[in-house]
């Protein structure tokens, strides 16, 4: 006798009520989704395959990494040609800024100057120095005549001039009060 | 020519799970013989197919993960049901420490249930069956299943449950005369 046999007579004797719905086969009533199984067997391969391991990744990796991209040929002509723009910009830039004063040979000193001055003094326009000198400097003109430096200057004019060049100084001049 | 997945054996099916580069040959004909029955067994023990699809996915990664350490003690159906059972039992005892208090209790709610579910569509006869037997301990629930809609043996039951013939036959008993009680006042 088949299991599906011992159990239909072994209900008939305990629950004929329970043995009449078996008999009807009418099963429980419960359902599963179109295609239900087919996607169950997806869905537990896809949960227990593994996935592929990921590697872990050092710093010094990464650094290898990142060098070898660079020494690649076109990298690595983009990043000489970026060096030497820098370089050449820095060179333009600290040549630039040092100015003539700051180059020895170029120097000039304080006599020099005055040597300059004083053989070009009638290339001077004197009014025109005058007006340049004074524009917003008015005050400052009687503070600067009556400096020592000037009196000392004047002093040591007349102590090298002759007796003929100073009288000449004061020739049409009347000393009569 | 193909072999139909009928055909092939348990002991076939292990082979091929265990040799190199054919494991998931192997598990993929073992789903295509045994997801069908495990999942029955699971939806007749949980009885909502939301939580039958769950239970049926936990069991059957928890039998991708074992069944390298199958020793073959016991067959492979009686290892596949076992671990089903159990799964099935340990998340109705989780369902049920978050749900209803009492079995009456968790009996009308699943009715409830039952009504509004798409995937049954039982009659009002199937629909008082399952209240009956949602009234049953745990252990006659397990057993009048097995027997009622899976159609095992008593020693089928046994190797899956590891409880003695006679102690099944007598939860058997108990269960059927319940459920035809419950049935029988039903009807009057």
């Amino acid at each position: 006798m088949s299991e599906k046999e011992n159990i239909k007579t072994e209900l008939e004797d305990l629950a004929p009520t329970l043995a009449k719905l078996k008999a009807e086969n009418l099963g429980t009533g419960f359902q599963v989704p179109p295609n239900y199984f087919r996607q169950l067997t997806t869905d537990i391969l896809a949960e227990v395959q593994p996935s592929s391991p990921v590697p872990s990744v050092t710093w010094y990796d990464r650094l290898i990494r990142q060098l070898s991209t660079l020494l690649q040929a076109r990298p690595a002509l983009a990043l000489a040609s970026v060096v030497v723009l820098i370089l050449a910009g820095m060179w333009f830039l600290r040549t630039n800024s040092l100015s003539s004063n700051d180059v020895p040979g170029l120097a000039l000193n304080n006599e020099e100057l005055e040597a300059y001055v004083l053989a070009h003094i009638e290339d001077f326009d004197t009014d025109l120095l005058i007006d340049i000198y004074t524009a917003g400097e008015e005050g400052k003109t009687e503070e600067i005549m009556e400096s020592p430096l000037l009196e000392e200057n004047l002093d040591n004019l007349l102590l090298e001039m002759d007796e003929e060049e100073f009288e000449s100084l004061f020739e049409g001049e009347s000393f009569d009060e | 020519m193909q072999t139909a997945v009928a055909d092939i054996t348990d002991e076939q099916i292990l082979a091929l799970v265990k040799e190199n580069g054919q494991q998931e040959r192997g598990f993929r004909l073992l789903l295509q013989k045994y997801q069908e029955r495990l999942y029955w067994h699971i939806r007749h023990m949980v009885v909502e197919h939301e939580d039958a699809n769950d239970v049926a996915q936990n069991c059957f990664i928890k039998v991708f993960r074992g069944i390298q350490r199958f020793e073959g003690k016991s067959s492979l159906y009686t290892w596949l049901y076992r671990i089903a059972t159990n799964e099935s039992i340990t998340f109705l005892k989780k369902k049920k420490k978050r749900g209803a208090d009492s079995l009456d209790d968790e009996a009308l709610l699943l009715a409830e249930r039952l009504k509004a579910d798409v995937y049954f569509d039982g009659n009002d006869i199937q629909l008082a069956l399952q209240k009956a037997i949602q009234l049953l301990p745990e252990k006659q629930r397990i057993v009048f299943q097995m027997r009622y809609f899976q159609e095992m043996s008593y020693q089928q039951i046994s190797e899956i449950l590891g409880t003695s013939v006679g102690g099944l036959k007598a939860s058997y008993h108990h269960a059927v005369k319940k459920i035809e009680r419950s049935l029988t006042e039903t009807e009057g």
